[in-house]
C-alpha cells in the first residue's frame, strides 16, 4: 500500500507553513530527569519528607547530600522535586 | 498553581512509583520514547505545561503495568495510554472553560489572527491548534501521527492497533476534516492581505 504524500511537503503554502510551526516541538530539557525521578529510576528522587531525602542522598551514593528544591511550592504548588534542585553538604 | 498543572492531581505529580519491576526498561522505555510522547500530547491538544504533567502520568501507567507490556509493543502502549490522559486532560479543561466562561466571553473563532498574521510562527502554532481541535480524537491521531510525526500507515496501524486498510481511511477523513477546518478558518478571517 502506497502512503500519500505529506501535507508538510506537498500540501498548500498555508498548509505547510501551518504543519511546518508544530515540527520543532520539543520537551524542556529537564522533563526526562524529573520523569525519572518520579519513577525512582533517576539519580535524584523527589519525595517530600525526610525519608525520601535520605534515599534520594542514598541513590547519589553521599549520604549527606540533603536536597533543597528552589521551586517547591513555588510555581506548581505542588511538592515535586527534582527539577531545579540546589544542593548543599549538611554540616 | 497554573491551570494546567490543576488538571492533574496532586497524587498524580507528587507522588514517587513503587519501585519499577525492571527499572533498566523502563529506563530505556523513557529514553527512547519520552520526546516521542511528550510531542504526541502537545499535538493532542495539551499546553506545554499540562504535557510535562501528562507524560509523567503516562510513564507512571507504563512503570505499574511494564509486565502486561510486551516487548516491541511498548510504543504502542506509551502512545495508547498518552490518548486516553490527553483525552482526560482535555474534558476537565473542557469543563474549567464552560464554568469560566461568560455569556458575554466573544467565540475564539471571532479572535483567530488573521491570516496574513500567519508569518508569525507562534500564531501559526495557535492557528494549526485551532484547526485540530476540530478533529475527533481518533482523525486527529492518525493525522498528527502521519503529518508531523512523519509514520507511515504501516507504522501507525502498528502503534494504534488498528488494520492498515482502517487508518488509511481515517487519513483520509483527516485530511478532509483538516482542510475543511482551514477552509473554515480562511472564510473567517478573508479580507486583503490572506495568505493563499
Amino acid at each position: 500500500m502506497t502512503d500519500p504524500k505529506r501535507l508538510l511537503e506537498a500540501g498548500t503554502d498555508l498548509e505547510m507553513r501551518l504543519l511546518s510551526s508544530a515540527t520543532d516541538d520539543a520537551p524542556s530539557q529537564g522533563l526526562e530527569r524529573r520523569v525519572q525521578a518520579a519513577l525512582g529510576i533517576g539519580s535524584i528522587a523527589l519525595g517530600a519528607g525526610t525519608a525520601s531525602t535520605t534515599a534520594a542522598a542514598a541513590i547519589e551514593g553521599d549520604p549527606a547530600l540533603v536536597f533543597r528544591s528552589r521551586e517547591v511550592g513555588r510555581d506548581r504548588g505542588d511538592r515535586y522535586r527534582g527539577r531545579g534542585g540546589s544542593c548543599r553538604r549538611s554540616p | 498553581m497554573s491551570e494546567a498543572s490543576a488538571l492533574l492531581s496532586a497524587r498524580d505529580v507528587t507522588r514517587v512509583s513503587a519501585p519499577a519491576s525492571d527499572p533498566a526498561r523502563l529506563r530505556a522505555l523513557l529514553a527512547e520514547h519520552l520526546d516521542f510522547i511528550w510531542r504526541s500530547l502537545r499535538r493532542l491538544g495539551l499546553p506545554p505545561d499540562a504535557a510535562d504533567d501528562a507524560t509523567q502520568r503516562v510513564f507512571m501507567v507504563a512503570s505499574e503495568r511494564l509486565d502486561d507490556i510486551e516487548p516491541g509493543r511498548e510504543r504502542a502502549f506509551l502512545f495508547n495510554t498518552a490518548l486516553r490522559v490527553a483525552s482526560s486532560v482535555r474534558r476537565t479543561f473542557a469543563r474549567r472553560r464552560e464554568v469560566l466562561r461568560g455569556d458575554d466571553e466573544p467565540d475564539t473563532a471571532d479572535t483567530a489572527p488573521a491570516a496574513d498574521a500567519l508569518l508569525d510562527r507562534h500564531r501559526a502554532r495557535a492557528v494549526l491548534e485551532s484547526l485540530l481541535d476540530d478533529l475527533p480524537t481518533d482523525l486527529r491521531a492518525i493525522f498528527v501521527l502521519f503529518e508531523l510525526e512523519g509514520m507511515t500507515t504501516a507504522e501507525i496501524a502498528k502503534t494504534v492497533d488498528a488494520p492498515e486498510g482502517t487508518v488509511s481511511s481515517r487519513l483520509r477523513r483527516a485530511r478532509h476534516a483538516f482542510k475543511a477546518a482551514l477552509r473554515r478558518y480562511r472564510a473567517r478571517t478573508s479580507g486583503p492581505g490572506v495568505v493563499r
